[in-house]
């Protein structure tokens, strides 16, 4: 009931503004579309016992000057398993594969947006279509957007066939974007995120004094409702370099708080160098209901490490080389390499290999993150 | 019902006056002075296929998530 009204307060505002926003349509300075463009990617994620492999190929196009389409295909190649998972199931190999396809309309100011993603594997399909609309203003100095999405999730097992179970889950999004000089611009957005139904990971389990229980033995609320705000602030330095500095500060009904701070540093070299730097600090308070080893059992349980305390930090580079100017139909080409480290430090979460070793020590692992892609526009 | 109906009229009919009612602002930054606002690297953003790639990475592993650059789906987490 509470989560119907959140949805009907949302779904009622986000109305409100929407209509409000359509109304300020007026024929000033256009907005732009996204460029043309066309990307392909392959991506390797090595951590905690996982690796995750694929490739991205995202194809964008405009036309009559007023609308772009874009396709994107992407894959996930998972091996291996977390060791919560890992302890009660053997290692495999599946594929995610997503597809998403949308389309933007521009009238001048404003930008509309409508999208739809699929996603499949073979334990979880998901459907989410998306809405996004933005309008700029004061002499293009101010851009305001409105954002909503509806998920529709199925949740399957494995290894029981007659496991299944729904998610819905609804995003509704703010942001306020300022160009404050000639040089520097901020941001802010929020986000509310309400969902509704299964929300647990069905191959997790809780410990009850010492006692692993069977898989799927977590019991999570059937509703959540979380809450994003952040701010971001970019300066162009005369040295041919920019810099920018993110914040975001998260809550939700399951006690959750968690703060994210992220740097990134860009720096030309020559004609054909680009460089990034990335810095990246996340930390967070476990849910209310967590506990690494319980000691009797509750109405609400989880041992999800996702749902712990944990600090993460992450360094990570990325170098863009331009292969060509004006080739062909290509206006340009450019081939980028990047590399990410992550650190993820468990305050209390123990990691478990198996159901007879059960240790109070703290887990923590390393990921190595890479990407290698291909851009041209067009 | 019908009460929800006339306030969310008011509500619109209040935004789009109070925006109409507002006199153009001079912008303090002209058009031709936003080269360096415009220059790609002013956008953490600007390669999708990367940075959508790294909000789910990290949205897989992390219990919070939102006021990002992306919308996902899926788990793919394990």
């Amino acid at each position: 009931m509470v989560v119907i009204k959140q949805k009907m307060i949302a779904t009622n505002i986000f109305l409100v503004l929407a209509t409000g926003l359509l109304h300020l349509l007026v024929s000033v300075h256009a907005a732009a579309l996204p460029e043309d463009r066309a990307d392909i990617l392959y991506h390797y994620y090595d951590g905690g016992g996982v690796e995750v492999e694929g490739p991205t190929v995202l194809v964008r196009k405009n036309f009559a000057e007023k609308f772009s389409v874009y396709g994107k295909y992407h894959q996930d190649s998972i091996t291996g398993a977390s060791p919560d998972v890992l302890a009660g199931a053997s290692r495999y190999t599946e594929d995610r594969d997503e597809y998403s396809i949308g389309g933007t309309y521009l009238h001048d100011n404003t930008l509309m947006s409508l999208s739809y993603t699929y996603s499949d594997e073979p334990d979880y399909e998901a459907n989410t279509v998306g809405f996004n609309i933005s309008h700029d203003m004061f002499g293009d100095l101010t851009t305001i957007g409105l954002g909503f999405s509806s998920s529709w999730d199925t949740i399957e097992r494995v290894d029981a066939p007659d496991f299944e179970e729904k998610l819905r889950r609804y995003r509704y999004r703010v942001s306020l974007s300022q160009v404050i000089t000639k040089t520097f611009k901020a941001s802010l957005a929020y986000e509310a995120t309400v969902e509704d139904g299964f929300l647990n990971n069905p191959y997790r389990f809780v410990i009850i004094a010492n006692v692993p229980q069977g898989l799927g033995s977590e019991v999570y609320p059937g509703t959540r409702t979380g809450q994003a705000t952040g701010i971001r602030a970019t300066k162009y330095w005369n040295i041919r370099a920019a810099t920018s500095l993110g914040y975001r500060y998260f809550r939700d009904t399951w006690d959750i708080t968690a703060h994210t701070v992220d740097f990134n540093y860009s720096q030309y070299f020559g004609t054909r160098w680009l460089a990034d730097l990335y810095l990246r600090y996340y930390t967070q308070d476990a849910a209310d209901f967590y506990s690494n080893n319980f000691a009797t059992a509750q109405n609400f349980m989880a041992r999800d490490k996702e749902l712990s305390t944990f600090d993460s930090y992450s360094i990570g580079a990325k170098v863009s080389y331009k292969l060509f100017d004006e080739y062909s139909f290509f206006n340009t080409g450019t081939v980028n390499l990047a590399a990410e480290y992550i650190d993820y430090e468990y305050d209390d979460y123990s990691g478990i290999e198996d159901f007879s070793q059960i240790t109070n020590d703290s887990y923590s692992f390393d990921a190595t993150v890479l990407q290698l892609f291909f851009s041209v526009r067009y | 019902m019908k009460m929800n109906i006339v306030r969310y009229i008011i509500a619109v009919l209040v935004i789009t006056q109070a925006a109409c009612s507002v006199k153009p602002i001079e912008p303090w930054v002209a058009p031709y002075e936003r080269e360096h606002l415009a220059d790609p690297i002013m956008d953490v953003y600007r390669d999708t296929v990367f940075s959508d790639y790294r909000q789910h990475m990290y949205e897989t592993r992390e219990g919070s998530r939102g006021a990002g650059s992306a919308q996902g789906s899926g788990c793919g987490c394990n």
